[in-house]
């Protein structure tokens, strides 16, 4: 008798499994759940303004919101919403209930009118500004920064240039030490590159454009890893074709990704070219409002959260923090997803929130 | 060769030459698996280049001079165009060609000259950055097969969680062997709903639903796989230069296009692109000194401050804070949100971010926030 296929075989290769995945996916987009993917809908009211930029203030969710005031933000590469992407996956809200007093910054939206915003505009005199507005609303003589990303590094060298008024440091994800991936076995992509690029043609792209579209920034990102880009909207998304839930959170994180605002012209050259290239910050040649920043003078309990697995900023650039603080009690944390899962992903909720309520309570 | 191919016109001959080798490339490629040839895209690629490259070395030898052949020859080579000015590339023809510049005479034939051989750079850019791009492309499908065949097909783990596995910037841990079982419970889509979909709909799936998830597993190797090509790719000289090229021609071209769109729209009265960017710029440097000018105003009224330095001429100091606040919308009450510039336009620019002697003559903007900071 002459050998068949196993019982097992598949002679379609799962095509034909994958195809009837596809076509129930259809019917799932065309279904009202598909469309209700509002994010960042926990209760905030808005307690500042200065032009597009506005400063929210969380409702509690406890009696007496203990800890904080803590100012959240992203920088300008991204929305501050993914914190609050959704209502199992929102690290605002455990914050909350936890009992912090919680305030989230969003720089609005730029354009090309707001091409001379600089990184001394948002991370001196914005974050100075709307910590004062936390502070009158909070009644604190001082508060928390939380950065996150770019908005990390406006933290750290807001801490550094006016370090009084801020009680402790938190950063997520933030670069700091922008060659620190050289060191590596695998350098990080996006520095290497920036750092190779002929000199002058990043000033001569901004020049030109005035700023530095979210788009551009989508399609730099992007093709960073085109294969998991290619698949995202395929192999993925049939994947979870069967499961309502996980297909409303991708349609979530679609829409935050979607959401990505311009990168103010002056900011974009300084974030490029001072530190991705020339990595200023660290070497003590980074001058903000005629200032140097000295990393050193930051004089308050930091906490450092990093993603073990993130190709936009490489762990080292995040980490190399702690060797530039002088008498400062420090605390990183490492969590194992990418990027963005460290506020996102199931496997980052239980450890995130937690390591900064405790931080916090440390803080005072 | 022939004895007698010396009486032959030499173009006749460097024609002949160039025949062979595409014959022989021709012959090669029709093999089956078979030389360097083949049905392989990359190797006919580069049996092609071969070909091209014996052609124009017969063209030299036969002018007698191979290096002088070969720089005569560079503006009709591809590879060439995008050579800097001396090295006998596109560059020198086109200079050649716009000739040298007179202040009121030829102007126009000039910058439509220019304008033509920024496009034709562009294009070329574009050529370069897609070959480079497709060479990995190739080597990207080379190893998913050779890993395909060798069976290095990543297990099969829990359907992708948002900020773990899909999308541009969430990281690249879940896909990995040893993730499955650390992320199935938490997502909800995992182990379960694999051996539910493959028991359920009858796709001839075995007991754990492994076979009917062999297209899933090929994709999530194809996907690694070609992460892993264009992480090499992204960190080799060739690429960092096509990506730059393509920029730099790209950025030469619209500049050319921006500046012939301002000189109509100048010549018919409308503003242009430049004047609006200046407009932002005093926009914003007065809107500087309004900030600046409503914590001193701020500081004054608290008896208290200190001066913050900088070349800003701030007061940041401890001069925060103090009167109550203006209610839950604190919009600038003397402006719109954005902060109007009541003065004229110009004024103290240069001010703005200096001395601090911008002198305020664009009164009337969007601060006054009691003690909050001024919305300007």
């Amino acid at each position: 008798m002459a050998p068949g296929p196993s019982p097992g075989f598949d002679p379609s290769f799962g095509l034909v499994d994958a195809t009837r995945r596809m076509i129930r996916l259809c019917g799932r987009l065309s279904d009202g759940h598909a469309h209700d993917t509002a994010i960042a809908q926990t209760p905030a009211d808005t307690i500042w303004r200065d032009g597009k930029i506005t400063l929210s203030r969380y409702r509690p969710l406890v009696d007496t919101p203990r800890l904080g005031p803590v100012l959240a933000f992203q920088g300008l590469i991204g929305r501050q919403t993914m914190l609050d992407l959704e209502p199992g996956r929102s690290l605002v809200r455990r914050l909350l209930a936890a009992g912090v007093d919680l305030y989230a910054l969003d720089w609005g939206s730029p354009t090309r009118a707001d091409r001379c915003r600089d990184m001394a505009d948002c991370a001196v005199d914005t974050l100075a500004d709307a910590l004062d507005a936390m502070l009158y609303a909070s009644g604190a003589a001082r508060g928390v920064l939380f950065g996150v990303c770019q908005g990390g590094t406006f933290a750290a060298c807001h801490a550094a240039l006016e370090p009084e008024r801020v009680k402790g440091l938190a950063l997520a994800v933030a670069p700091i030490d922008f060659h620190a991936d050289r060191a590596s076995a695998t350098p990080g992509q996006l520095n290497h590159w920036l750092r190779r690029i002929p000199d002058g043609l990043i000033e001569r792209l901004i020049a030109q454009d005035g700023n530095v579209s979210g788009t551009l920034t989508a399609h730099a990102l992007n093709a960073l890893a085109p294969g998991r880009w290619a698949t995202r909207y395929t192999a993925d998304l049939a994947e979870i074709a069967e499961d309502p839930a996980a297909l409303q959170t991708f349609l979530r994180m679609e829409r935050w990704l979607a959401d990505r605002p311009d990168q103010p012209g002056a900011l974009a050259r300084t974030w490029l070219v001072e530190l991705y290239r020339e990595n200023r910050l660290v070497e003590g040649r980074f001058l903000l409002d005629g200032r140097r920043v000295d990393l050193g003078a930051i004089a308050c309990p930091v906490l450092n959260v990093y993603a073990r697995d993130d190709h936009i900023v490489p762990p080292p650039c995040s980490t190399a923090l702690s060797q530039h603080l002088r008498n400062v009690a420090y605390r990183a944390v490492e969590v194992p997803t990418g990027h963005i899962g460290v506020f996102v992903s199931k496997r980052a909720q239980p450890i995130v929130a937690p390591a900064m309520v405790a931080w916090l309570q440390h803080v005072g | 060769m022939a004895a007698d191919e010396g009486m032959e016109d030499p173009l006749l001959r460097l024609w002949r030459e160039g025949a062979r080798a595409f014959a022989a490339m021709a012959a090669r490629a029709g093999t089956p698996a078979g030389g360097d040839g083949g049905a392989d895209p990359m190797a006919r690629l580069d049996t092609l280049s071969s070909a091209w490259l014996r052609f124009l070395e017969s063209m030299a030898a036969a002018a007698g001079d191979v290096e002088a052949a070969r720089s005569s020859y560079g503006p009709f080579d591809p590879a060439g165009w995008l050579r800097a000015p001396g090295l006998g590339g596109m560059a020198d023809f086109w200079r050649w060609l716009e000739g040298p510049a007179f202040a009121d005479l030829f102007a126009d034939e000039r910058r439509a000259i220019r304008e033509t051989r920024e496009w034709l750079q562009f294009a070329a850019a574009v050529e370069q950055y897609r070959q480079v791009m497709a060479r990995a492309w190739i080597a990207t499908f080379r190893r998913f097969a050779e890993r395909l065949a060798a069976d290095d097909a990543p297990a099969p783990t829990p359907a992708s969680d948002p900020g773990e596995a899909p999308g541009p910037n969430t990281g690249t841990s879940s896909t990995g062997p040893g993730s499955g079982a650390g992320t199935g419970a938490g997502t909800g889509t995992g182990a379960g709903t694999g051996t539910g979909t493959g028991t359920g709909t009858g796709t001839g799936s075995d007991a754990d639903g492994t076979a009917g998830r062999a297209w899933d597993i090929a994709v999530r190797l194809w996907r690694d796989v070609a992460d892993e090509e264009m992480a090499r790719v992204q960190t080799s000289e060739r690429y960092t230069k096509a990506v730059a090229d393509l920029t730099a021609t790209h950025l030469a071209l619209r500049a050319s296009v921006t500046a012939r769109v301002s000189a109509m729209a100048d010549a018919v009265g409308l503003p242009t692109r430049a004047e609006v960017d200046d407009l932002h710029e005093t926009i914003h440097a007065l809107r500087r000194e309004v900030r600046q000018l409503g914590r001193e105003i701020r500081r004054a009224a608290d008896g208290r401050g200190g001066d913050r330095g900088g070349d800003r001429g701030g007061d940041r100091g401890g001069g925060r804070g103090g009167g109550p606040p203006d209610g839950p919308e604190q919009a600038g009450a003397g402006g719109s949100p954005e902060g109007s510039a009541g003065g004229s336009a110009g004024v103290s620019t240069g001010g703005g971010r200096g001395s601090g002697q911008g002198s305020g003559r664009g009164g009337g903007t969007g601060g006054g926030m009691g003690g909050r900071p001024g919305g300007s």
